[in-house]
């Protein structure tokens, strides 16, 4: 089994290796928009890039600056590939599209089960599909 | 350059007739939205304050979603306008006594860490008081930023709120052990006590009265550093009745129109600083500014005025 299933997506389809979370995200709270590293202490990813990874987050934190943020790193080049979230909010949702991001909401199975950081994923939003390629180095 | 930009970009809206405010209280100073009224609001303290409180109905909207809102008098039809997703989900009875701001941005904390969730509404009874507004600041302001919430209900208090909770299968209690357990939670890191701020959200007039009153004849310890952001209607008014006068004596910086945590250059001024702790009575803002690779401290708000002037951390 390699597939999750995810409700909502929206998005092109889009390759790239996993940076998989078992805490949620903000670009506010937890990342510095500048290098594009979570910076916050403490947090289960600190020191992890975003950018270039598909990056699975169990839950969305906070709320506004996405709206904003996610294009701004993404004229930084420093976004990720696709975000895919347990649950999230509309914020992240309307930041993610105004930048161009892809990005779905609910998955089946839980992403712990089937992909582990590392890992060359490929998101296809039409077919609401995330499929796992290969497994990483590790 | 940053400075620049955003001249600019205030002269675009200007020039197309918005009403820029600066402000994160607008449901205390500007505008108070009456039950059922449809709003596309941003921050998400205003968001959860407008459809709690006031039974408004909003959601979360980004920058570029609420303008065109604005543009068109259109909102999508979805989420917290929808009767569906307005009630409790679940129910937290308060035992606690919840006598701080910083409590009541604890039992924010507790319940929104627990459950995740933009669609979780949580459902407040068994206080024994009403609770006032900025008491209800706090509380939803924490549950928009550790629990990602729109919406709560508190029985007796919010227009919405359910009469029947039997209904509810998860129920949570919140005591006193509970609010004090939040804040032993925190690292004290290396006992840096040379940052303390009051923002996020902005000081409302009560708030700025009761700081008045905590740093009358007291003084901000040499080398240490305490900002109070609020609006500018509320600057005005402070400085009218003489609170404002009383902070800058004790060497309190005033930030008007801003808040601490969105201040762009905040990471190189925590460096010049070598700042290491923040301190504040605000769960929102020590939630919210861990980016900025800040060790954040809970703490009560005597508590926090008597860090600020003693520089002892505990």
């Amino acid at each position: 089994m390699n597939l999750i299933h995810v409700e909502k997506a929206y998005g092109p389809v889009v390759e790239g290796e996993a940076l998989v979370s078992e805490e949620g995200f903000s670009p506010r709270y937890d990342l510095d928009r500048w290098s594009g590293l979570i910076t916050r202490p403490g947090h289960r990813l600190e020191g992890a890039s975003i950018a270039d990874k598909v990056c699975f987050f169990p839950s969305a934190k906070g709320g506004i600056a996405a709206g904003w943020a996610f294009y701004d790193i993404k004229w930084k080049k420093i976004a990720p590939k696709a975000f895919i979230f347990g649950v999230t909010n509309p914020v992240m949702v309307q930041g993610a599209v105004f930048a161009g991001i892809p990005i779905t909401a609910g998955w089946a199975p839980h992403p712990r089960e089937v992909v582990k950081t590392g890992d060359w994923v490929r998101v296809d939003p039409g077919r609401r599909l995330v499929e796992v390629m290969r497994a990483g180095s590790r | 350059m940053e400075v620049e930009k955003e001249r600019r970009l205030i002269g675009h809206l200007h020039s197309l007739n918005v009403v820029t405010t600066d402000t994160c209280i607008n449901y205390q100073t500007v505008y108070q939205p009456h039950l059922g009224e449809h709003v596309a609001w941003g921050d998400t303290g205003t968001v959860i304050y407008a459809n709690a409180v006031f039974g408004a109905r909003s959601n979360f909207e980004s920058g570029p979603a609420a303008f065109a809102a604005a543009l068109t008098g259109r909102t999508p039809e979805y989420g917290f306008h929808l009767d569906e997703h307005r009630c409790g989900t679940f129910s937290v009875e308060l035992k606690a006594n919840l006598s701080d701001l910083a409590d009541w941005g604890a039992v924010g904390k507790l319940v929104g860490e627990a459950h995740q969730d933009y669609f979780a509404v949580p459902v407040f009874h068994g206080y024994r008081r009403t609770p006032i507004a900025d008491e209800l600041k706090h509380l939803g302001a924490a549950l928009a930023s550790y629990g990602s919430m729109a919406m709560f209900h508190f029985v007796g208090v919010t227009p919405e709120a359910p009469t029947d909770l039997e209904f509810l299968s998860e129920k949570m209690v919140i005591e006193e052990k509970e609010i004090e357990s939040v804040y032993s939670s925190y690292s004290l890191g290396d006992g840096d006590a040379r940052l303390v701020v009051f923002s996020g959200p902005q000081q409302s007039l009560p708030e700025m009265k009761r700081l008045a009153e905590l740093f009358h004849e007291r003084r901000v310890r040499d080398g240490a550093a305490c900002f109070v952001t609020t609006n500018g209607a509320v600057l005005a008014q402070s400085r009218a009745l003489g609170y404002a006068g009383i902070l800058e004596k004790a060497g309190v910086t005033i930030l008007e129109g801003v808040c601490f945590y969105i201040l762009q250059n905040l990471s190189p001024m925590r460096s010049r600083n070598r700042w290491t702790n923040m301190v504040s009575n605000s769960a929102k803002i020590v939630n919210i500014i861990g980016a900025h690779r800040f060790n954040t401290i809970l703490r009560r708000t005597n508590e926090c005025v008597e860090i600020a002037c003693t520089g002892c951390l505990k």
